[in-house]
């Protein structure tokens, strides 16, 4: 049995996390991998689910545009915390702003994904980073 | 040979005055004889007043043709000759005929000299008489202190002088129209004073008459006229001109005036100013009254002495109006400048009018008409208006005869005869109008004869009749800018223009602060629009998209039919996707940002980062981008940057179906109206497009070509967006067989 890899996915928009949900189940089903998928509606939940599951995340999907905690917030979080520092952190965002895209980077963000138009291009942007971060095939 | 008399028949007939031929009447008034001589050594007698006959006791075949000589004694000859050879005629001389003493004056017309004898010799003017005369003159002007009181004095001097039973000083206007400016009189005679007459009153041929001869005289109305004899030389009738004589018979109409208004004797002194007729001294007496030579020389200095302090008192009355207006201008002034909207205060325009002493005024800012007191309708001015300006070359017009000139004016002539109207800046627009009555409602109305006399109704010539057909005359016509006035008015506008202006400036300026500040909350609401763009619009069509990819994927459950209307969905949505994003990268180009400051930008390194985007375009079209030698410019890079990507794209986009795309970028060094340019070249061998939508190309959402080709329409209007940003510009130039586009950076020396 492999060892589980806990991927979180954040995000408050319903039809993102259902379209992203059945991407990661598509990849899951392929693969050889233990993957599990944990989803979360803003940072402050996502923080929550952390301490609830006693968990830590592999690889985390962070979408920048939330309410009580967004995606900045969230991932200055994650860098000043000292379990979380060094975890990939992937932000997804509709966002094509290169004032957006830098201040991720800047923050500490590993990647940033423009939400893809195409559920197949979603499927291959998440397949990337498992493979990037995480060595899945 | 026959003696035959010159008298002008046709003086008898003619009902109006201007053709009377005046200085040829052909006879003298029966109060002295007239003998007209030649210039010959023996000065043979050519005319003669039929008079001559019982006072010379000879019959006139006699007397003409014959040496004067003949008719004088040995003393008078001798004293005639010494007169006529030094041209004595401002003196007389006396001379002794059948033991009558009588006074002789000469004058010479056309190498005739014409003598004329009047009995009643009066001595002589002495010196003493002549310098107490002047005395009293200086004392009166001194006293004086106005042009009329001068008149007064001189009125008085003259009626003292002559024992006149009236004496008026008559002053002309500019039409020859007259008033009677100053009288002397008799206590119980009705006075005159203020009193006008028409211009045809004294005739035209009279003016020129009583320029020439300063005095005339009619010693009584009711004389026979004596006709002149001469010999009839079998050539006809020569007229002997009589303008000089002091005898000569005068008009008949002249005569039947004076028996109308039961004037007896007239005496009349020409004034004359600047070689001008500014008036007459006239003496009236209601008895026949003759005056001798000397006391006529006594009443002609007085008429010298007037017109010598004419135009000294008319520049000072012109000068005290000068400082009157002048204080009420600057007072004005004052209130104009304290006034926020000058023209909303009813007693500042109230005072406009006064300026130049009109009646009322219209004023007229950005082509709102503000009136004030007596002027015609809106309408009647707004009918005016064109027609004054097109009549003001020099910005200015002035007229005291407006219906003359413009016939709508006839209707309203009572309020506006007078016009002085000047352009104030913008033509059209801004100017202002005076406006002053008809003469005839502003008289003194003192000045009526209708009021009080009693004329017999059925006299022909009367002074009411004058002062009617005067009205008739004057209708329509309103008195005379004066100078100081003019100037004045002139002054004023001058100053009001400069306040329009500054009025004008104040409006803009607030109208620049309010677009000022509309353009802050335009920009606001873009930046706006920025984030709506970004998550509420690309959002919705992102996941239309994405849904779409995923029926299209799981294609057996869903029919052709449908997967063919998701599939159209879809490429709508992304189209629709990408406009958003190009709408957005050029609505960011209008905010400008502090990080995105001017560089020293190299154009080969951004071209070459850039045309690594279109790696995947060029291997599957294997077309080629030739770059050559690009300048650096000062710049902002990231702008720099989508400026070629939005080139190279249009090119790859309106590519010729069956060529192999090739972009050509260029530079050059040119000079345009002195300013230096890095001149790029971005041509291509594409579809091109026709040059006259070169302009057009570069506004939003401006497509030029049909669905087949890709593009949002917003690509070149970054383009030119950049350009802008860059104080440069972009040109574009299309034929069938490519598009160009010239970029123009200007080059910015660099500071020492």
């Amino acid at each position: 049995m492999p060892a589980p890899i806990n991927i979180f996915y954040v995000d408050d928009d319903s039809d993102d996390q259902m379209l992203f949900s059945e991407a990661f189940q598509e990849i899951k089903d392929a693969s050889a991998s233990a993957l599990t998928l944990y989803k979360a509606g803003n940072g402050e939940e996502f923080f929550n689910l952390l301490s609830e599951k006693n968990i830590i995340p592999h690889i985390t999907f962070l979408d920048i545009n939330m309410p009580v905690k967004n995606g900045f917030e969230c991932l200055a979080e994650i860098r000043a915390s000292q379990q979380l520092k060094d975890k990939p952190v992937v932000m997804f965002s509709t966002s094509e702003s290169r004032d957006v895209i830098s201040k991720s980077y800047s923050l500490g963000a590993n990647k940033y994904i423009v939400k893809p138009p195409d559920f197949l291009d979603l499927k291959i942007a998440i397949e990337n980073c498992l493979q990037e971060f995480e060595s899945v095939k | 040979m026959r003696v035959v008399d010159i008298v002008n028949k046709e003086n008898q007939s003619i009902e109006s005055c201007d053709q009377e031929p005046i200085h040829i009447p052909g006879a003298i008034q029966p109060h002295g004889f007239l003998i007209t001589v030649d210039s010959s050594p023996q000065h043979r007698v050519r005319y003669c007043s039929a008079n001559c006959m019982d006072i010379l006791n000879r019959k006139a075949i006699s007397i003409l043709g014959k040496p004067v000589c003949d008719i004088l004694s040995a003393d008078d000859c001798t004293r005639l000759e010494y007169y006529l050879t030094n041209e004595l005629f401002d003196t007389s001389f006396a001379c002794t005929i059948t033991g009558a003493e009588f006074n002789v004056t000469a004058h010479k017309v056309n190498d005739l000299y014409t003598l004329e004898f009047e009995q009643y010799p009066d001595g002589s003017l002495t010196v003493t008489d002549q310098f107490n005369q002047t005395k009293r003159f200086v004392r009166n002007i001194q006293q004086a202190e106005s042009l009329q009181e001068v008149c007064q004095s001189i009125a008085d001097e003259t009626r003292s002088i002559t024992g006149y039973d009236r004496v008026m000083i008559y002053r002309f206007d500019k039409d020859y129209n007259g008033e009677v400016f100053a009288e002397s009189k008799r206590d119980d005679i009705q006075s005159f004073l203020g009193h006008h007459y028409p211009h045809t009153d004294i005739p035209v041929q009279a003016r020129e008459l009583y320029l020439k001869n300063l005095l005339r005289i009619i010693v009584d109305v009711h004389y026979m006229p004596v006709p002149v004899l001469t010999l009839d030389n079998g050539a006809g009738t020569q007229q002997l001109d009589m303008s000089h004589a002091i005898l000569r018979s005068v008009s008949p109409l002249h005569i039947e005036y004076l028996k109308n208004m039961g004037v007896g004797a007239t005496l009349t002194i020409s004034l004359i100013e600047n070689k001008k007729l500014w008036g007459l001294i006239a003496c009236h007496h209601y008895a026949p009254k003759q005056v001798p030579f000397y006391t006529r020389l006594a009443a002609q200095l007085q008429g010298h002495f007037l017109t010598s302090q004419i135009s000294v008192r008319e520049s000072a009355a012109e000068n005290e109006l000068a400082g009157i207006l002048d204080v009420r201008l600057d007072r004005l002034l004052k209130s104009i400048a304290k006034s926020d909207n000058f023209l909303a205060q009813p007693d500042i325009l109230h005072r406009i009018a006064d300026i130049p002493n009109a009646n009322g005024v219209a004023v007229i800012r950005n082509g709102i008409i503000a009136l004030s007191r007596s002027t015609p309708t809106l309408e009647q001015i707004k009918e005016l208006l064109p027609w004054l300006i097109s009549q003001s070359a020099d910005g200015s017009y002035s007229t005291d005869a407006l219906s003359q000139h413009f016939h709508p004016a006839l209707a309203y002539g009572r309020i506006a005869s007078g016009i002085l109207y000047h352009n104030l800046g913008n033509t059209d627009k801004d100017g202002i109008i005076w406006f002053r009555s008809e003469m005839d409602a502003t008289i003194n109305w003192a000045g009526n004869p209708t009021k009080g006399d009693s004329e017999d109704p059925g006299a022909r010539l009367t002074p009411r009749k004058s002062f009617e057909l005067w009205q008739e005359k004057v209708k329509n016509l309103s008195i005379d800018w004066k100078t100081p006035e003019r100037n004045a008015a002139a002054k004023l506008a001058h100053l009001l223009q400069g306040q329009f202006y500054s009025m004008y400036l104040k409006e803009e300026e607030k109208r620049y602060i309010q677009l000022t500040n509309s353009l802050k909350k335009a920009n606001e609401e873009l930046a706006n629009i920025n984030w709506i763009g970004t998550h509420d619009l690309k959002e919705p069509l992102r996941k239309i998209q994405i849904f779409a990819s995923r029926i299209l994927r799981s294609g057996n459950e869903a029919s052709p039919t449908i997967l063919d209307f998701v599939g159209r969905m879809q490429k709508s949505a992304t189209r629709m996707q990408q406009l958003i994003t190009d709408l957005l990268e050029y609505s960011k180009l209008n905010i400008s940002s502090p990080n995105e400051a001017f560089k020293q930008v190299n154009l080969n390194d951004v071209v070459q980062d850039v045309a690594r985007q279109f790696e995947t375009d060029m291997e599957e079209t294997k077309a080629s981008i030739k770059v050559l030698n690009l300048p650096t410019v000062k710049g902002i890079p990231f702008q720099l940057a989508q400026l070629f990507v939005n080139l190279i794209d249009n090119s790859f986009k309106f590519a010729k179906k069956d060529n192999i795309p090739e972009i050509e970028i260029k530079a050059a060094d040119v000079t345009i109206e002195n300013i230096h340019y890095n001149k790029v070249t971005v041509s291509d061998n594409g579809i091109g497009f026709s040059n006259a939508h070169n302009e057009k190309i570069f506004d939003v959402f401006q497509r030029l070509h049909s669905d087949d080709f890709q593009g949002t329409g917003i690509g070149l209007a970054i383009c030119k967006k950049v350009m802008e940003n860059h104080l440069g510009k972009i040109v574009a130039i299309g034929s069938t067989n490519g598009a160009t586009f010239e970029l123009y950076f200007p080059v910015i020396k660099k500071e020492s």
